[in-house]
């Protein structure tokens, strides 16, 4: 019979314990379901309202299990993993919502770009099979002009 | 990609990558539109789109996503210019911008 002061409940005990690792995980995993949902459903790309959601649970759920197990008592060693853990669950979550809320928005200003009504500037350049493309080989047809960042 | 030739019209993609890099994304993603490379940020300078310090890989300065559309002589009917690089333009709003042009 142990005579620490520990609450009755030993079911109650176990769950907060786990907490931070299920939280990890979750975050994590927003992670990861990010990654394939830009590729697999544009609706979700454009507002991922639905998907971050999921990183915040899986911060609460560290944060609510590191404090469980601080207050609990516990181990130095499971306090110290716990912690651990809700560091790694923090940034996860912290560099996700980031990139998604703030750092995708950092462009430059719109004015200098080419306006609607402007006659499109001429250009020479290589194609992927290094033939030489003008703009002006495209007159008499209309083009849809794509410029993007690159690949990955 | 029949819905824009049905249009009379031509995709073009620009980045600054290089011709290699273009290549192998024209051949993973099955495209059968050119990817010009424009490393020296002409074409992205010409339309105003330079991100200084955008870093995507190997290249510091990058264009700001945008898509143009440009009539048959060449004069810009409709643009679009995300303001968060995440989101991308869709294929229906494309079409649905060309056929009011035409």
């Amino acid at each position: 019979m142990t005579t620490e002061t520990v609450p009755a409940d030993n079911n109650l005990k176990r769950w907060p314990k786990h907490a931070v690792w299920i939280g990890l995980v979750i975050a994590a995993g927003n992670f990861r379901l990010y990654y394939y949902i830009i590729f697999t459903s544009p609706d979700l790309r454009d507002a991922p309202w639905i998907n971050m959601p999921l990183s915040w649970l899986g911060l609460a759920l560290a944060v609510t299990g590191t404090w469980h197990v601080v207050r609990q008592g516990r181990g130095v060693m499971k306090k110290g993993l716990a912690m651990t853990a809700l560091l790694l669950t923090f940034f996860l979550v912290g560099l996700a919502n980031w990139y998604v809320f703030s750092f995708s928005y950092t462009l430059p200003e719109s004015f200098t770009a080419t306006a609607t009504g402007d006659v499109a500037p001429e250009f020479a350049l290589l194609d992927h099979e290094n033939q030489p493309i003008n703009l002006s080989d495209y007159r008499g047809k209309n083009v849809v002009l794509v410029f993007y960042r690159g690949d990955w | 990609m029949e819905e824009i030739r049905a249009a009379n019209a031509r995709v073009v993609a620009i980045c600054v990558d290089s011709v290699e890099k273009n290549a192998k994304v024209v051949e993973n993603l099955d495209l059968t539109f050119p990817i010009l490379s424009d490393p020296k940020l002409e074409a992205t300078k010409a339309f105003g789109l330079l991100h200084e310090g955008g870093y995507r890989g190997d290249t510091p300065d990058i264009a700001r996503p945008a898509v143009f559309i440009l009539d048959q002589q060449g004069a810009v009917r409709w643009r679009h210019l995300t303001d968060n690089w995440r989101v991308r333009v869709r294929p229906e709003t494309v079409l649905e911008q060309l056929s009011e042009i035409l």
